[in-house]
């Protein structure tokens, strides 16, 4: 079907800005009066804080407030598990944990007032690996874990802060049916959301006492709600406003100084900024939780999977954060995208003496997913079976149902695997002896939560949109707005788009989880289905009709039977301002609720419904340097199952972006930490992909149609990472023979694997 | 950052005796490395000496016996694309290709580069490989140092306090000669976990009449691999090259860093020597022999 | 101990008393609210700081302002002309090449400066070019097409990707 809007490359609304270098990030925003934040860290990862004496630093020259704790309510945040601190109490958890902020006329004078606070710790012993941590020897973490207040029923223990099962079928009688078992142990690392533009905010008090942040975030209704619980503010009394995001990739949806800047504008009563240094991004903020997955997988001769075993232990580092979701999820996305009658899932969300860990794309998915499609192709390989071949019969079709029994229709993966196996020639011969393919297949969700839209005429017939959405550069302000405009039949440039304020835009859970186009989108669509009712019901009555006679086209309200007979939507949007008191508004709050899970196999899931699955394969070509284990990409390629491109140009963005940073937790990114310290907080000790170590690489769009989305939409945001680190590993053993199960692969992991197979 | 004065002097001389009258004054050149150590507290100059303000210190010149004369000043860039460099003496130009990223190559000068003493960085390797030299002028006297004794430490060189780098001069090479830069980085052109600059010349006989070997990201200093002297006299083959490999491992004493760790460097001064030997060789018309 | 300069910016001088520590970028942004140069590092790493200095793209977090006197500087600001896209910014929005668009200011600098000196670069060359602009949102792919494209002469004439 062809539409006029949707389906086409339609330039990004906010793309004119950017290149005239005109957008406004957090940084470019000045308040007269303004002053500047910084706060002090802990230097230690596990100890009580006997004393903290900020006179010296209240007295120095420039500086307008110090305050720590004691200067704030006891309130603690967090999504799942409310755990943390705006600044540490009684103790500190991890190097970094911030125990005091500075307001003063400059940064340097705020950043040279830190060095004037005096705190006195008690150290405590620490833990730094969650399978230590999980010992019931190992130090308690969070003594009153269990007085915490949770979301969910959280099952805890020690330091396991939550733990999610998953059962279906029997996996006893699946490895009695098992011809073959793989079983093996993966290790994942921290890896960092590295953004290029640094988190931050600004907050203002008004003289009513009420709040307005302005945040570089991707959740403002999150950080409303934050603020409000951790300083203990009614949320009516707090604004969030995001102006342009420099990228988040997740790492932008929980607060990092926010409640900060909040608490030190009360205090000042000014305006106070607060924008991370690279080496706070770097250390204390949350990156992708590091995991150690141990997978088993029973196959028969033929190559059906019979039964599938993990264990999936997530290391949160010191607190909770948004670590039992990304157990829970990665834990539900473990099956992948195949048919496994028996399955049991364990996922574990642990704490340890480390910065604390949080969502970054893929939420899971890339921890589990590494361990599932390298154990595809180590059961593959044993039975004598081409990856290729195994995944695609065991693949799931149409009809077929998720982990949770939700019945799936619009299910591309097979197209996908088959598109990205082409594009890498992969029935062809290796193209040189240390070269091989790989290739992995994933599955993820685009629906989840609600978003809410207003869709409003206004008095001209022009449209006024509004969702609390955030485009952090994915394309969703474009999208929502092509969605909009193909149900209205306005034309794009007719329609303005207001997101992310909590004041004036409604509410959406987060910019996250490949969600925007698919649950924000059927808010827009329905929104804008509802003004179009109210338009047809104004038409009808206006011109003494029955509404079944009218139809819309063309920004027109017409006749069937006799087009020239109709009102415009200019003229309609005028007699409803002026005739009738006031503009129609089409309003939803989409709340994805259908179909839900079977939950008699679940335990401790900390989500309500998720659905709208979307699939992508990803496929790798490989040359190793058998002398230096240097691997180099030759090319990639990766196929996703998106129902329906809304903008192709976007998807494609995505799906390269995705990508790339999948490159980066395969091969070269890594955040280090040794005795509970970061000690590569910058980019020239973390290293992301420069353009010239990006390969060939081919983005390729499948369309398995969703009814359930926006003209058959579904996401993409997430997936494009999740599985280029198996696909990578898989092509490396089809190389040179040598399995790799930690990642990253460096050339010393590469090299050690050739000399334990005397390859040299 | 602190305050600091600073001055643009209009002489080598002037800018000596601007260093001599401070407590710890510091030189300016490119600013890559000097302003990243201003914002990040780490040194504390009471004044700030300009040296691209004098004129003369940016030149390339080639004399007529073939030397090669490079000013201090000169920028990564300008040696990157320095067509003399490029035709006579590649591996310079190759080395300088490799640093960072082509806006800081667009800042930061040799002289910068060679002063600030990293053990990793680019240049040094193939200036050892060169057996450059170096020109260096103090407030009451010139001198000519060796590139293989210059540095002493972890970014520590011989210079004193009120000494600056001048001139960096290269000896001719015979032809036909054949230079490589080897690069060890996780990222292309990140800063090196090692880089090794291997140069031969050859007789009309192709025996080996000269070789250069430089490595550096393998100690608290870049090295100069004394043994690859070994190869002159004779044509080159793989014994003589793989003996001058294990002399530069065992001369290596790296450390382990968040790139790579000390076993891994090691391991590899011994495979990239050998690489860079043998492509030094092929550029220079010979391949290697078996024999 | 504040030192007066001119600086030359984007065509038009500006005279200024700054303190010898302040860099460049603090400069345009602070002082003179040119803020489409953006911080992403402070450390000359990321390159979302990059102007052209006399032509030749720079890390501005890394040039003192006093340093930058008596050469030409052009920031994101001086690229449009009489008001208009250039070629590149406006092939950056045809082919996709800006999602948060942090990195979009230096790397449009750095495609200026690149089609100035190599009018039709080939791939690799603007590989080469971009390897010091980091961007975490589009794997560059579209960000090469973007500056392929607007060096080809028929670019300007047709402007749909």
């Amino acid at each position: 079907m062809e539409y006029s809007f949707v389906g086409k490359n339609v330039p990004k609304i906010d793309a004119l800005e950017k290149v005239l270098g005109k957008a406004i990030y957090i940084n470019d925003i000045p308040f007269p009066g303004m002053l500047y934040g910084r706060i002090l860290r802990s230097s230690y990862p596990h100890a009580r804080v006997i004393g903290i004496d900020v006179s010296r630093a209240q007295k120095a020259p420039g500086v307008k407030a110090v305050i720590t704790a004691e200067d704030l309510p006891d309130g603690r945040y967090g999504p799942f598990i409310k755990d943390e601190p705006v600044l540490a109490r009684t103790k500190v958890r991890y190097i970094g944990e911030p125990l005091a902020a500075v307001a003063a006329t400059d940064p340097d004078t705020a950043e040279e007032a830190l060095g004037l606070i005096d705190v006195e710790y008690e150290e405590l012993p620490a833990v730094f690996d969650p399978l230590e941590a999980m010992r019931p020897d190992a130090p308690l973490i969070h003594e009153d874990l269990k007085s915490y207040f949770c979301v969910f029923p959280a099952i805890q223990e020690g330091n396991v802060c939550s733990k999610t099962t998953f059962v279906e079928g029997d996996v006893e009688k699946g490895l009695r049916e098992a011809d073959v078992v793989v079983e093996e142990t993966f290790r994942t690392h921290m890896h960092h959301q590295a953004y290029i533009e640094p988190a931050g905010a600004i907050a203002r008090r008004d003289p009513s006492g009420r709040f307005t942040v302005w945040s570089s975030s991707q959740g403002i209704f999150i950080t409303q709600a934050r603020i409000s619980e951790s300083l203990c503010i009614p949320m009516s009394k707090i604004r969030v406003i995001a102006p342009r995001v420099g990228g988040g990739f997740g790492g932008k949806i929980e607060t990092h100084v926010q409640p900060i800047c909040v608490a030190l504008a009360e205090r000042t009563d000014k305006p106070v900024k607060i924008i991370l240094t690279r080496e706070e991004e770097f250390s204390a903020t949350r990156p992708r939780h590091p995991a150690v997955v141990t997978c088993k997988l029973g196959v028969k001769k033929d190559g059906t999977i019979v039964t599938k075993e993990m264990v999936n232990v997530l290391d949160s580092g010191a607190y909770s954060c948004d670590g039992p979701g990304v157990a829970g999820f990665g834990s539900l996305m473990a099956r992948g995208p195949y048919r496994i009658p028996n399955l049991r899932i364990e996922g574990y969300c642990v704490y340890t003496n480390k910065v604390k860990t949080g969502a970054f794309r893929g939420f899971g998915n890339p921890q589990t997913g590494f361990a599932s499609e390298s154990v595809m192709d180590m059961a593959a390989r044993e039975i004598g079976m081409d990856p290729l071949e195994f995944r695609l019969k065991n693949a799931l079709n149409p009809g077929d149902k998720s982990l949770g029994g939700q019945v799936l229709r619009s299910v591309g993966i097979k197209e996908c695997l088959a598109k990205a196996a082409e594009a890498v020639d992969w029935k062809e011969g290796k193209k040189g002896k240390y070269r091989g393919r790989g290739i992995a297949s994933i599955n993820h969700i685009s629906g989840l939560l609600t978003v809410s839209a207003f869709v409003r005429i206004n008095e001209d017939g022009t449209v006024a949109l509004q969702v609390g959405t955030i485009d952090i550069g994915q394309g969703s302000d474009t999208v929502l707005c092509q969605i909009c405009a193909e149900e209205l039949g306005v034309p794009i440039e007719e329609i303005s788009i207001l997101t992310g304020d909590t004041d004036a835009t409604p509410y959406t859970w987060a910019t996250s989880a490949s969600r925007l186009t698919y649950t924000g989108g059927n808010a827009v669509r329905r929104a804008a289905q509802d003004a179009k009712d109210q338009l047809l019901d104004l038409a009808a009555g206006q011109l003494g009709l029955e509404r079944e006679t009218l139809e819309i086209r063309n920004k027109k309200v017409f006749v069937s039977e006799d087009p020239d007979k109709g009102l415009t939507f200019q003229q309609l949007g005028a007699i409803s301002c002026w005739a009738k008191g006031g503009p129609i508004i089409g309003k939803e709050s989409f709340m994805v609720e259908e179909p839900a899970f079977d939950r008699s196999g679940f335990q401790g899931f900390p989500f309500g419904t998720m659905t709208a699955y979307i699939f992508a394969a990803q496929a790798a070509e490989v040359e190793v340097d058998v002398e230096t284990g240097q691997v180099r990409i030759v090319r990639g390629a990766s196929a996703h199952d998106v129902g329906h491109a809304v903008n192709p140009q976007n998807v494609e963005g995505q799906i390269e972006g995705g990508y790339v940073q999948g490159l980066g937790y395969a091969l070269t990114e890594e955040t280090i930490v040794d005795g509970g310290k970061v000690i590569n907080p910058s980019f020239a000790d973390y290293k992301i992909l420069p353009a010239v170590d990006v390969p060939d690489l081919k983005s390729i769009i499948v369309e398995a149609y969703d009814e359930t989305g926006p003209f058959g939409a579904k996401g993409v945001g997430e997936p494009g990472l999740v599985g280029v680190a198996p696909a990578v590993a898989n092509a490396i053993f089809d190389a040179i023979g040598v399995r790799i199960t930690e990642l990253p692969i460096t050339p010393e992991k590469v090299l050690n694997g050739i000399r334990s197979r005397n390859l040299r | 950052m602190e305050n600091f004065e600073y001055f643009e002097p209009k002489t080598v001389q002037e800018a000596c005796t601007l260093l001599t009258q401070s407590e710890n004054g510091k030189v300016l050149a490119g600013g890559a490395s000097l302003v990243v150590l201003l914002k990040n507290k780490l040194i504390f100059p009471d004044r700030l000496i300009n040296l691209k303000t004098i004129e003369g210190l940016n030149r390339i010149e080639l004399n007529p016996q073939g030397e090669l004369s490079i000013g201090a000043l000169c920028r990564h860039r300008d040696i990157e694309s320095s067509p003399v460099i490029q035709e006579r003496f590649e591996i310079l130009a190759e080395a300088a290709s490799k640093i960072s990223s082509p806006p800081i190559r667009n800042m930061g000068t040799i002289g910068g580069g060679i002063c600030h003493a990293d053990p990793s960085a680019d240049f040094p390797p193939a200036l050892i490989a060169l057996e450059a030299r170096l020109k260096v002028s103090g407030s009451k006297r010139s001198r000519t140092i060796p590139i293989h004794e210059f540095f002493t430490d972890y970014y520590e060189t011989v210079l004193e306090p009120d000494e600056i780098l001048t001139e960096i001069l290269i000896p001719p090479l015979p032809s036909p000669s054949g230079g490589v830069y080897l690069k060890l980085d996780k990222t292309t052109n990140s800063v090196a976990i090692l880089g090794i600059g291997a140069v031969i010349s050859l007789d009309k006989k192709e025996n080996c009449t000269f070789a250069g070997l430089g490595v550096g990201g393998a100690a608290p200093t870049p090295l100069a691999i004394k043994e690859v002297s070994s190869l002159a006299g004779k044509p080159v083959d793989i014994h003589s090259i793989e003996a001058v490999a294990s002399a530069a491992v065992k001369q290596s004493h790296p450390i382990s860093n968040v790139h790579a760790s000390e076993d891994y460097r090691r391991e590899m001064v011994g495979v990239l020597v050998k690489r860079a030997l043998k492509q030094a060789l092929e550029r220079a018309g010979k391949k290697v022999t078996s024999s | 101990m504040k030192k007066d300069i001119e600086l030359r910016i984007n065509g038009a001088p500006y005279r200024l008393s700054v303190e010898p520590g302040r860099t460049l970028l603090q400069v345009l942004r602070e002082d003179l609210g040119l803020t489409g140069t953006k911080e992403g590092c402070a450390s000359g790493e990321c390159g979302a700081c990059t102007v052209l200095l006399d032509g030749e793209p720079v890390r501005s977090c890394l040039i003192l302002a006093v340093d930058a006197r008596g050469q030409e500087i052009m920031t994101i600001e001086g690229v449009a002309e009489n008001g208009k896209p250039h070629k590149i910014q406006q092939a950056f929005i045809d082919f996709g090449a800006i999602q948060c668009g942090f990195c979009t200011p230096g790397m449009i600098l750095v495609a200026k400066a690149l089609l100035e000196k190599a009018p039709q670069p080939g791939e690799e060359e603007i590989r080469k070019a971009i390897s010091g602009n980091l961007c975490r949102c589009t794997g560059y792919v579209k960000i090469i097409k973007a500056i392929e494209a607007a060096s080809q002469p028929w670019y300007f004439v047709s402007k749909k990707g």
